[in-house]
């Protein structure tokens, strides 16, 4: 089997199962770490076309430091966040930053939207390299802004208990 | 002119010893007040009593006073009612050195008080260590003759018997035997708050508030208890004038008569405490108020004080509920007259001051606990004649110096209780409603985190249940698998897919609730289209017409959210609703109507309406029935009880069901606050 070009990043271990199975069943692959370290590892050995995190992640740096901190060193890869504690309006409020490219809160229809994206990316990494897209996405990248990104963390945080 | 003479009975005596003064302990105290106006500095009260029966007791009072002669004795014991200390001018024979003291007797009767403590006195006196002693003795029972004349009873002295074991080289013992009472017992009756169960435990505490604190006369003043019992041992000792040692309110006062009324001055000290909690300070200094004779003051207190001037200091702290079993001083507010005792000001049977029929007309909600409170009124021979001790010791002779004094007294303690409920009550009463309050929207807030992290840990295994049913309809394209199969499959993706949407609905339900949603001024026309408009694709699925008439403008202010919720809900319901098969179209009605300051909504459907049995509790409790789960009606009457409004079912029948949302109109709501 190739390399997966999606990555998922879920601290609940039962969740990546049924994922996996679901991926699996469709025949697509799927790579999947419980935590950052994990996934940030997987991510620079593989350079997943597609990145899907969970914000509320254990440790210090929420889903949305570290998708930014994996599309610094990848800029052309989607980052997707999903939580199920994010109201929409705060998840949409990363989105229009463009810190992220989709957000979405976790419900029973979002596996089949994840996996429709993760064909997508498939398409995507078996393409030659689109170098304008790759452009665009380095010069997204530098545009990206440290006060812009903390201010957007800050107000996420406040959505999520125990920060 | 022929005069007829007194001739009292011998039976005078028995009246005016044995049954003058109720109380034995008085009795005793009688005794010290002698020993403290013969200039004693130290008065030993024994009691022999270990191993004896109660006739065979004796109790011995010994002071190292001036003692008497044959001569003075005759003349001032001999005589009842006779006392060299009620003339004027008369002082106490004080040893070098030691302060001035005013004499506390005067009725000479003090020594006939014997008799309540036993039927045989011997006295022992004398003035110097060079003089033999004076042995008299006393046998009440030789008095009880009512024939025989007082004079005729003869009362044998000797100079000849020395007492044994004598305290003292000088002054004078009173010794008692044939004792009324065993003292080694308990006082009968029920027990009292703060004062000791023990005979002379309670003797001690009434020692202890016979002589008023701090004051200079008594610095060299000492009376000890002795007993030859172990088993009363815990009450022996020197009787120590406790002031008060914790106190958070100390109120004192000074009433003095001035030309066009009275002027009082008073000062409060609060301990740190009630500095802390009230944010005044520790002192207010001395503050002056005059009562005026000639203005319109509408006061209850008299513009007179024919009493004389008069002092006095309460102490209150209203963290000790039981101040005497913390201290060791029995709670009152006592009358001293120079520094000793009138009785039975502050006793604990005795309410002087009004402090627990204050308490009790207030039904027990009292600013100040009568346990708690500890003071003392002072009054003097000297600014206070007309206010005189009965010989009874019951307390003061009733007078108008009596009745000013009183009123004056309880006038003061009404102010500093007004002070003590102003500073510390009332901001205290406030403090439940306030903590009460708090708890209340603590817990609110709680239930709120409760419920969304319930909520959002749902999520998770939706999510991933999604998945799994993603799966499922994977396996049910898999090329190998039997078609039968495959068509079973399918059959439990689509009804796990339907119980799964349902699921997520309540969870986006619960999210998507606002506790604090703020009121704002709407018409129920617009309402109910909002909720007609959000039951309109169940409606739509199910081919039920739902209408909306009799909307009214006129405005109600609700929180709309959840009243739009509410009716949404009430719709859904009756969509839902089971109809007979004649029933050839099914519809929903929703109207509104006011009446009496109220707005009803009426959610009203051509169902075959509500099985009786359930109809009773559809909205107290979930209720199964055809349709939706009964928890919909139950979550309507809890969130329309959030903002006073209210759910019923107004009718139901094979025609129909009614259900009515009550909402009261903006005054009403006024009106319940």
């Amino acid at each position: 089997m190739t390399q997966p070009s999606t990555l998922l990043i879920d601290d609940e271990q039962s969740v990546l199962d049924s994922l996996q199975n679901m991926f699996h069943k469709n025949a697509m692959g799927l790579d999947s770490a419980s935590s950052w370290d994990g996934g940030i590892q997987l991510f620079r050995v593989g350079l997943h076309e597609l990145v899907i995190a969970d914000y509320n992640l254990p440790g210090s740096k929420h889903g949305l430091l570290l998708l930014n901190e994996a599309r610094a060193f990848h800029p052309s890869t989607e980052v997707v966040l999903i939580s199920g504690w994010l109201p929409k309006e705060a998840g949409e409020a990363a989105q229009h930053a463009g810190l992220i490219d989709h957000f979405f809160v976790k419900w029973s229809g979002l596996p089949d939207l994840l996996l429709q994206l993760a064909r997508m990316a498939d398409e995507r990494a078996a393409a030659p390299s689109d170098w304008p897209t790759v452009a665009g996405a380095f010069l997204r990248q530098q545009k990206v802004k440290a006060r812009e990104l903390d201010r957007v963390d800050q107000l996420l945080r406040r959505h999520v208990p125990n920060t | 002119m022929p005069a007829f003479r007194f001739e009292p009975s011998a039976r005078l005596q028995r009246f005016l010893g044995r049954e003058l003064i109720a109380d034995p302990n008085l009795a005793i105290a009688e005794f010290v007040k002698n020993a403290y106006d013969a200039g004693a500095s130290q008065v030993y009260v024994d009691f022999a009593v270990d191993g004896r029966a109660r006739e065979q007791q004796a109790l011995v009072i010994s002071d190292n006073g001036v003692g008497m002669s044959r001569d003075s004795f005759e003349r001032d014991w001999m005589r009842p009612g006779y006392s060299a200390k009620a003339r004027r001018g008369a002082t106490v024979p004080v040893r070098p050195g030691m302060p001035p003291r005013v004499p506390i007797g005067e009725k000479g009767l003090g020594r006939l008080a014997a008799g309540r403590l036993g039927n045989r006195l011997e006295v022992f006196t004398r003035r110097s260590p060079n003089d033999p002693w004076l042995h008299v003795v006393f046998d009440w029972n030789a008095f009880t003759d009512m024939d025989v004349a007082l004079r005729e009873v003869e009362i044998p002295y000797d100079e000849a018997t020395d007492p044994s074991a004598a305290r003292f080289l000088t002054g004078t013992i009173v010794r008692i035997e044939d004792l009324g009472l065993d003292w080694t017992g308990l006082v009968p009756g029920r027990k009292v708050a703060g004062r000791s169960d023990s005979r002379v435990g309670r003797l001690r505490q009434d020692l202890q508030i016979l002589l008023q604190p701090l004051a200079a006369s008594h610095a060299q003043f000492t009376v000890v208890l002795a007993c030859d019992s172990a088993a009363l041992g815990q009450y022996m000792g020197p009787v120590v004038v406790n002031p008060p040692e914790v106190s958070d309110y100390m109120y004192s006062f000074s009433i003095e008569p001035i030309a066009h009324g009275v002027r009082v001055t008073r000062r409060v000290a609060r301990s740190e405490y009630i500095q802390e909690l009230t944010g005044l300070p520790a002192d207010d200094g001395s503050v002056r108020d005059i009562i005026d004779l000639s203005g319109d003051d509408e006061t209850e207190r008299p513009k007179t004080l024919r009493s004389g001037e008069f002092t006095g200091e309460f102490y209150y702290s209203p963290r000790i509920s039981k101040r005497a079993a913390e201290l060791g001083t029995p709670p009152g507010v006592y009358v001293y007259r120079d520094g000793v005792r009138v009785d039975p000001y502050g006793h604990w049977d005795d309410d002087w001051l009004g402090v627990r029929a204050r308490k009790a007309s207030r039904q027990g909600y009292a600013a100040i606990q009568p346990n708690s409170l500890f003071g003392h009124v002072s009054i003097s021979k000297q600014a206070n004649p007309e206010l005189v001790d009965m010989s009874n010791r019951q307390g003061l002779v009733q007078n108008d110096a009596y009745d000013d004094f009183l009123a004056h007294a309880r006038g003061e303690f009404r102010v500093f209780e007004e002070r003590v409920f102003s500073e510390y009550v009332q901001p205290n009463w406030e403090l439940p409603a306030a903590k009460a309050q708090r708890a209340a929207e603590r817990a609110q807030a709680y239930g709120e985190i409760l419920l969304r992290n319930l909520v959002h840990s749902l999520r998770q295994p939706i999510f991933g249940l999604g998945a799994e049913m993603s799966s499922l309809r994977a396996l049910s394209d898999h090329p190998e698998l039997p078609s039968t199969l495959a068509d079973e499959i399918i059959g439990i993706h689509h009804r796990a897919s339907d119980h799964l949407h349902d699921m997520e609905a309540a969870v986006g339900e619960f999210l998507d609730f606002d506790f604090d949603v703020a009121y704002e001024a709407t018409d129920t026309a617009s309402i109910m289209r909002e909720a007609a408009q959000r039951a309109a694709p169940l409606a739509d699925s199910l081919g039920v017409s739902v209408t909306v008439a009799n909307g009214h403008r006129r405005p109600i202010v609700v929180p709309r959210p959840l009243l739009v919720r509410a009716i949404a809900e009430l719709t859904r319901n009756a969509i839902q609703a089971p109809r007979p098969p004649e029933r050839d179209q099914s519809w929903v009605k929703l109207e509104s109507q006011w009446s009496l300051g109220h707005c009803t909504i009426r959610v009203i459907d051509n169902g075959s309406g509500i099985d009786p049995n359930i109809a009773k509790s559809i909205l107290q409790q979930p209720v199964s029935t055809q349709g939706r789960p009964g928890v919909g009606l139950l979550n309507v009457s809890q969130v329309l009880s959030l903002f006073r409004a209210s759910v019923h079912l107004e009718s139901t029948d094979r025609s129909g069901s009614t259900f009515a949302i009550i909402v009261p109109g903006e005054e009403e709501l006024r009106k319940e606050g």
